[in-house]
């Protein structure tokens, strides 16, 4: 894995990604801890979880642990650091720099994006308005702090599988596979490939649509994308699909539509209509195979109507990006020796 | 030719005097307006543009002359510096710490905790709810202050003088 850093490498030893996106939402405490772990354990932190009333806890390359004041790592969750009522208050202001009001939208997802494109999960109760519909969280007590890491090159595996390799031209193509498989990675490097011109040396730089819902592909951070995604691309951020795709299509004239999971009966409407338009598009589903798209009834329209012509299927088998398998139009294999690779 | 520069120098002094008490009764009713403007402006960032407060208050000290823009910028200072202090927090603090450059009164400090303790801490139409009984509140204070200013200005403007000339004639 390749971790990207903004700044020069003689520094990548403090963890930039670390010290100046993820602690500056620490309070002071907790700061101290997370710093002070080993610098293995620290490197490799992917979420911290901060509960009211339970210890501060963290998970690494696939471990856990819970970590104590003293920045020391225990499987006993006795040992962690308890997090009180102090440790949960400045959390949230500085999370939210202290303007609750800012985040109504995000408060009603249940999750907000800091500088970083790092994603903060909460939970608390729940508050609802007359018709019982959910109007956003009160008293949050659980944050999860889940740290994004750029991986360059997720998609340099199948590359050359996207390509039609007599027109030079980008497969239709859907990314599946369930939750936390590196789906939205893989799709965010695919995007710069193609906005950087570097996907395949046949195929020249594509102007780039992110249509990013639920601001996760680009991550944006009040509007401006967290992730280097290439010199090409645009991205409508919290815009829903559908809509979005058409008014990309209207006002930016991409090459690439490129969305992230597609699932709602208008998705799949308009994702055949940016087809027609003779747009490129890629896109994710959540789903453990083919016989999802073959019976998932938005997926199976898009599937007999040969929207695609590349189905990529991920799973976690040997750690995230794991490519199971690459099936063409009519959902066959696609033999290309890429089995090697996988 | 002593006691004349000795007069001399009581009389400017307590015209000074005068005019300094004069002058805290024309700045009280005018940093008042300048809170109202001030939370008028915050009005606007929250509502239309829901802006963070640290980016709102840096905003408002832009706009107002010293000492209520400088209170807005220590606000906005003391949001940012990474101790996570909640709106009332840095609210609080920055009026303690600007209490000398501020000539309130003690109802004028009141209007401005309560306020502070609602900062940030709702969602917008609650916020905003507060920013206009904030707004009443301290044009209330405002309109009392004009009176005050009204009634004591001019009176201290020469009270001041006469004062000094008085205690010079008895000197002589």
């Amino acid at each position: 894995m390749i971790v990207h850093n903004r700044l020069h490498p003689a520094t990548l030893d403090l963890d930039p990604v670390l010290r100046d996106q993820i602690a500056p939402v620490l309070p002071q405490r907790l700061r101290q801890a997370v710093l002070s772990l080993p610098d293995d354990i620290r490197r490799q932190i992917e979420e911290v979880r901060i509960r009211l009333g339970r210890p501060l806890q963290i998970y690494y390359g696939g471990r856990e642990g819970f970590v104590t004041l003293a920045g020391s790592l225990s499987s006993r969750a006795e040992d962690g650091h308890l997090i009180d009522d102090d440790d949960i208050a400045q959390t949230l202001n500085l999370m939210t720099h202290s303007s609750l009001y800012a985040l109504e939208e995000e408060l009603r997802r249940g999750y907000l994006t800091i500088p970083g494109g790092h994603r903060v999960g909460l939970a608390g109760r729940a508050l609802l308005d007359g018709a019982g519909q959910l109007r956003g969280l009160k008293e949050i007590t659980t944050f999860n702090l889940r740290i994004a890491r750029d991986v360059r090159h997720a998609a340099e595996k199948i590359r050359h599988l996207l390509i039609d390799s007599t027109a030079y031209r980008l497969y239709n193509t859907l990314l599946i596979s369930p939750p936390q498989c590196g789906k939205t990675t893989l799709l965010r490097d695919l995007a710069r490939h193609l906005s950087c011109g570097t996907l395949h040396p046949k195929l020249p730089p594509q102007k780039v649509g992110i249509v990013d819902e639920r601001s996760e592909v680009a991550a944006s951070w009040r509007g401006v994308p967290q992730h280097d995604l290439g010199p090409r691309t645009d991205v409508l951020d919290g815009c829903p699909k559908a809509e979005g795709m058409q008014m990309m299509i209207r006002s930016m004239s991409p090459h690439v539509l490129v969305t992230d999971e597609i699932g709602r009966p208008e998705d799949g409407a308009a994702l055949l209509e940016a087809i027609h338009a003779g747009v490129h598009v890629v896109t994710t589903a959540h789903g453990f195979g083919m016989h999802e798209v073959r019976n998932r009834p938005v997926l199976r329209q898009l599937f007999e109507q040969g929207a695609f012509h590349r189905y990529i299927v991920l799973s976690r088998r040997r750690g995230p990006c794991t490519i199971e398998g690459v099936y063409d139009r009519r959902g066959e294999r696609v033999q290309t020796g890429s089995e090697s690779h996988v | 030719m002593f006691k004349l520069v000795g007069g001399l120098l009581i009389l400017a002094a307590s015209t000074m005097a005068g005019f300094r008490m004069a002058n805290r009764y024309a700045e009280r009713p005018k940093q008042l307006r300048q809170f109202v403007s001030a939370l008028k402006v915050l009005e606007t960032e929250i509502f239309y543009a829901a802006t963070p407060l640290p980016d709102a208050c840096q905003r408002i000290a832009a706009r107002l002359p010293a000492p209520v823009g400088e209170f807005f910028h220590k606000i906005s200072d003391k949001l940012r510096d990474g101790r996570g202090l909640t709106g009332d927090g840095a609210w609080q603090e920055a009026l303690d710490e600007m209490r000398s450059s501020l000539v309130l009164k003690d109802g004028d400090r009141d209007v401005l905790r309560q306020f502070g303790r609602t900062l940030g801490v709702s969602d917008r139409s609650d916020q905003i709810k507060h920013i206009h009984l904030g707004v009443a509140h301290l044009t209330a204070e405002e309109a009392s202050a004009r009176e005050d200013q009204a009634r004591n200005e001019k009176m201290w403007r020469y009270l001041g003088a006469l004062v000094g000339l008085a205690v010079v004639i008895l000197l002589y």
